[in-house]
């Protein structure tokens, strides 16, 4: 009986009782030390939205980059290319953690698959579901991985389909004086 | 290491085969039970890609994405084969020279292990927000046969 029953968990037939149990970090105070760069004057503004994250509560974009760069990081669990460049974007989330805001969207991708893709790539920073399309289409995703830079003040100054491997440069170029 | 003996190693023997395959699917008439056939996927999305990178369908193709559900239907719309595709592979779309390493258009490419399908005719391939595409004959004789999403 012990067998069958271990069979049955390790197939995964049996399903999960276990929720999108995820939960984030929204940045601290901005640095005294650091300086953001402005935007260029004929940048246009970024078509703010509001984002339902997978720990059930609501994130406000527009009332994030008043006060600090955002990153918006289009992604599904399936993609590939994404999976290909998470540990860099982790990795410069959690360096710029107060300075520049991360935040995750996704929208094919099923809550849960959602939720074991952030337990996987150990991210921390807000992660939420566009079911509909409509903020994938407004940022003209086609396809993820799409990372689209938006200035303090809500200035959209770069963005890059099918992802960016310079990131960090990106933003010392743009956002963040160094 | 798990050890089994006697009427547990039965039971196993019997449960894995039906869980590994919880949908189930009549493979009758595509003729062999358990040999996968590869039908070739063209997604022509002409989405922007640097060649041979990995892909899923875009734009009006975003539907036909890796782990998306596909079905094989016989002529009476009887399903004879189910499985999740595969990530693509970005194809030249175009006979056209790109630098080298640029992004140009591009199709997705994705080949699939069909269970059970041993010949392309008469068969639809169903896949994503109601793509129904007869599965058409191929040059290249390690396939069973091509589709062309449209």
């Amino acid at each position: 009986m012990a067998v069958v029953a271990a069979v049955l968990a390790l197939a995964g037939c049996s399903g999960s009782d276990d929720p999108a149990a995820v939960s984030f970090e929204l940045p601290g105070e901005v640095p005294s030390d650091v300086t953001f760069i402005d935007a260029p004057s004929d940048a246009p503004a970024a078509p703010s939205f509001e984002l339902e994250l997978l720990d059930g509560s609501t994130l406000d974009l527009a009332e994030q980059w008043e006060q600090r760069p955002v990153v918006l990081v289009f992604f599904e669990s399936f993609c590939e290319l994404c999976t290909q460049q998470q540990a860099d974007i982790t990795a410069l989330s959690e360096e710029y953690r107060d300075a520049v805001l991360f935040v995750g969207v996704g929208s094919a991708t099923s809550e849960d698959d959602a939720a074991e893709y952030v337990r996987e790539h150990d991210i921390a920073y807000p992660v939420g579901l566009d079911p509909v399309g409509e903020v994938f289409r407004r940022y003209g995703v086609d396809e993820p991985p799409l990372v689209a830079l938006i200035a303090r003040g809500g200035q959209l100054v770069r963005g890059w389909p099918g992802g960016v491997e310079d990131l960090g440069s990106q933003l010392t170029e743009f956002v963040v004086a160094r | 290491m798990l050890r089994l003996r006697g009427r547990a190693a039965l039971a196993v023997a019997v449960l894995i085969p039906v869980l590994a395959g919880c949908s189930g699917s009549s493979d009758d008439a595509s003729g062999s039970g358990t040999e996968a056939g590869v039908v070739r996927v063209l997604i022509p999305d002409g989405n922007l890609r640097r060649l041979g990178e990995p892909c899923n369908g875009a734009g009006a193709f975003r539907s036909v994405h890796a782990e998306a559900t596909f079905t094989v239907e016989d002529g009476d719309g009887v399903e004879v084969a189910r499985g999740e595709l595969p990530s693509g592979t970005a194809e030249q779309m175009m006979d056209v020279s790109f630098r080298e390493g640029m992004r140009q258009p591009t199709m997705c490419v994705m080949d699939v292990d069909v269970e059970g399908l041993t010949t392309p005719d008469g068969y639809e391939f169903v896949v994503g927000d109601g793509f129904a595409v007869p599965i058409e004959p191929s040059d290249d004789a390690e396939l069973i046969g091509e589709v062309l999403i449209s």
